[in-house]
């Protein structure tokens, strides 16, 4: 069995393609967002991105090495800790990365077996365990355009996202146009739509991500803006205002796809997009914090294991469905046999109720000489084998 | 007798109520964020114990079965009375500001499981021993954590700040789940070194 099947870690790829080079895609296609973040924000952007890739890849590696395992060249920590920095404003301290990235790793992957087996999204729930502990750190969010000192305090002006605007149902003072091109203050990756939404749309292009997954959360987020906005105005207004803030777009297209918690086939992830779609809108209608999407993704990745049995069932029957369905119409005969079987017994007694309907009985005379003459009983003798019997029936 | 002694210090360490056997768990996540509050509980936790196995010892074989669960439960409910005052005398304050779940420790698995499955076959003095050694072991995890929860969350032991809080989510419950959690895998770990040494010794024989 072993010879036939290949036992490993999510992700699974079928395609000519490695792990390694679906990984080195996500990583290409954050790069631009990075580019963007610098020339909004200045070197400190890059260099917290470096300090991200770096603190996790050596988290990972010390992992391996108190779990006494061989640290394996792995991208994925390098992934987690691009992630971290883009969710959180250009301004964040470096320690603030630091503590997200440990959380990541020796919380969420190390203890639960490394790469392919954590059950939450890393990044996800580093980003959380920091705004818990530094909320005034993490939504402190600096305008765009100025230069952020690469160390020490920042002294950079700081501005309301439109996020918190909406989350106080106030509009936020930024039109639509500058929330697409990035310069609304929010946390320094998540803000650049244009540039989001194209580089998630090269990951879908090259088979890195499944597009099920982005376009079954965005649509019925969408839908769900237009039912129930939270600002007044035109729906539409409302419905650009909720998409294009916080860490929605960006979220979709780079934590919600992650392979290892998303479910692995399209009907899970189609299910999971939805789910998490209502999630997020009940953390940010109901939710104390402007940004929901994190904490909603990690109530989510609890369900995934759940949406891939539902599938694997579903799919167990629909490819034995020849031998179920006979196995059905077997027992439906078996059935339809048994009532048959039963059925004469039901209609001999209800003709027995019915007097009127029994046959007649035709009566005839017969002469005597038709009679057979009866015959006398042959006399049978015991004595010869009687013994012989006894003895036979004595043994029995 | 010495594997009888050998049984009840294991309480302490390898049969720890909380990182071994993983009782009460989330009392101490909850509860325990801070060195006050892991002095009530350890305080609570005594009192809960040893008097409740105590009576268990001598009298709960004369209690008819499914009867004498509800007799030990109540008798550390009463238990809370001394609890209460000896915190008190401790500092004014710290039962109260440790919440519901210094009460809620009498109303636990522990004095039910430890009086009915363990005290009962024991003889009172056993008892006492194996309910103090118990009692050590919680005492040992409680102060740890309590420390450790304190010192991240607000740089403080005891009250008294030594430093800047390092890391404020500490003192939240979710961080008290997995810091257990590491000290569980850490005694697991040792644990298992001691398994290891054993079985050398006995091979080298």
């Amino acid at each position: 069995m072993k010879e036939k099947l290949m036992f490993q870690n999510a992700p699974h790829v079928r395609q000519s393609e490695s792990v390694v080079t679906m990984m080195t895609d996500v990583i290409v296609a954050l790069l631009p967002i990075y580019l963007m973040a610098f020339f909004y924000h200045g070197a400190r952007s890059l260099v917290l991105g470096l300090c991200g890739a770096l603190c996790c890849s050596v988290l990972s590696v010390l992992g391996a090495l108190l779990l006494r395992e061989k640290p394996v060249p792995d991208l994925t920590p390098i992934i987690t800790g691009l992630i971290i920095p883009l969710l959180l404003p250009a301004d964040i301290p470096y320690y603030v990365v630091i503590s997200a990235c440990a959380v990541a790793i020796f919380v969420v992957k190390i203890p639960f077996g490394g790469t392919g087996s954590n059950l939450f999204n890393p990044a996800a729930v580093g980003f959380a365990s920091v705004a818990i502990c530094w909320p005034e750190l993490v939504f402190r969010y600096p305008a765009t355009m100025q230069a952020i000192e690469i160390f020490g305090e920042s002294t950079a002006k700081i501005a309301q996202s439109p996020a918190y605007s909406l989350s106080l149902g106030a509009v936020p003072d930024y039109n639509v146009l500058d929330m697409l091109l990035g310069s609304a203050p929010g946390p320094m990756g998540a803000t650049n739509i244009l540039v989001v939404a194209a580089c998630g749309i090269f990951l879908i292009v090259k088979k890195a991500i499944n597009w099920i997954t982005p376009v079954s959360f965005i649509v019925p987020y969408a839908l769900l803006c237009l039912l129930f906005p939270r600002i007044g105005g035109s729906p539409f207004e409302a419905l650009c205002y909720e998409l294009f803030s916080g860490t929605v777009v960006f979220g979709a297209f780079f934590m919600l796809t992650e392979p290892v918690t998303s479910p692995k086939r399209d009907f899970g992830k189609l299910m999971a997009g939805i789910s998490s779609a209502i999630v997020v809108f009940l953390f940010r209608y109901f939710g104390g914090f402007e940004m929901g999407f994190a904490s909603a993704l990690i109530v989510m990745n609890v369900f995934s294991p759940i949406y891939d049995a539902i599938c694997e069932s579903v799919l167990h029957v629909s490819r034995h469905k020849e031998s179920f369905v006979a196995s059905i119409k077997e027992e439906t005969k078996l059935r339809k046999n048994k009532k048959e079987e039963e059925k004469p017994v039901i209609r001999v007694i209800e003709k027995a109720k019915e007097p009127e309907e029994l046959p007649e009985i035709k009566t005839e005379e017969i002469s005597e000489e038709e009679i057979l003459p009866e015959k006398e009983p042959e006399e049978i003798d015991l004595s010869e084998n009687s013994e012989e019997k006894e003895e036979e029936a004595l043994q029995l | 007798m010495k594997s009888e002694l050998k049984e009840s210090l294991g309480y302490i360490f390898f049969k720890n109520p909380v990182l071994v056997l993983g009782l009460i768990i989330g009392h101490l996540a909850a509860g325990d964020t801070n060195l006050q509050n892991a002095a009530a509980l350890s305080i609570t936790f005594f009192f809960v114990t040893v008097p409740v196995m105590l009576f268990a010892s001598t009298i709960g074989k004369k209690i008819p079965a499914g009867f004498n669960l509800v007799c030990y439960a109540l008798f550390s409910a009463a238990m809370l009375v001394p609890a209460y005052s000896l915190s008190g005398s401790i500092s004014a304050t710290i039962f109260d500001s440790s919440g519901i779940y210094p009460a809620l420790l009498a109303v636990s698995t522990v004095p039910i499981i430890y009086s009915s499955k363990i005290a009962e076959k024991q003889t009172p003095i056993k008892a006492i021993f194996s309910g103090l050694c118990i009692t050590a072991g919680f005492i040992i995890t409680a102060v740890i954590l309590g420390a450790a929860r304190e010192f991240l969350g607000s740089g403080s032991l005891w009250g008294f700040k030594l430093a800047d809080a390092i890391y404020p989510a500490a003192k939240l419950p979710f961080w008290g789940f997995i810091l257990l959690g590491f000290m569980a895998a850490i005694v697991n770990w040792i644990k298992e070194i001691f398994k290891k040494s054993e079985k050398g010794e006995e091979e080298g024989a």
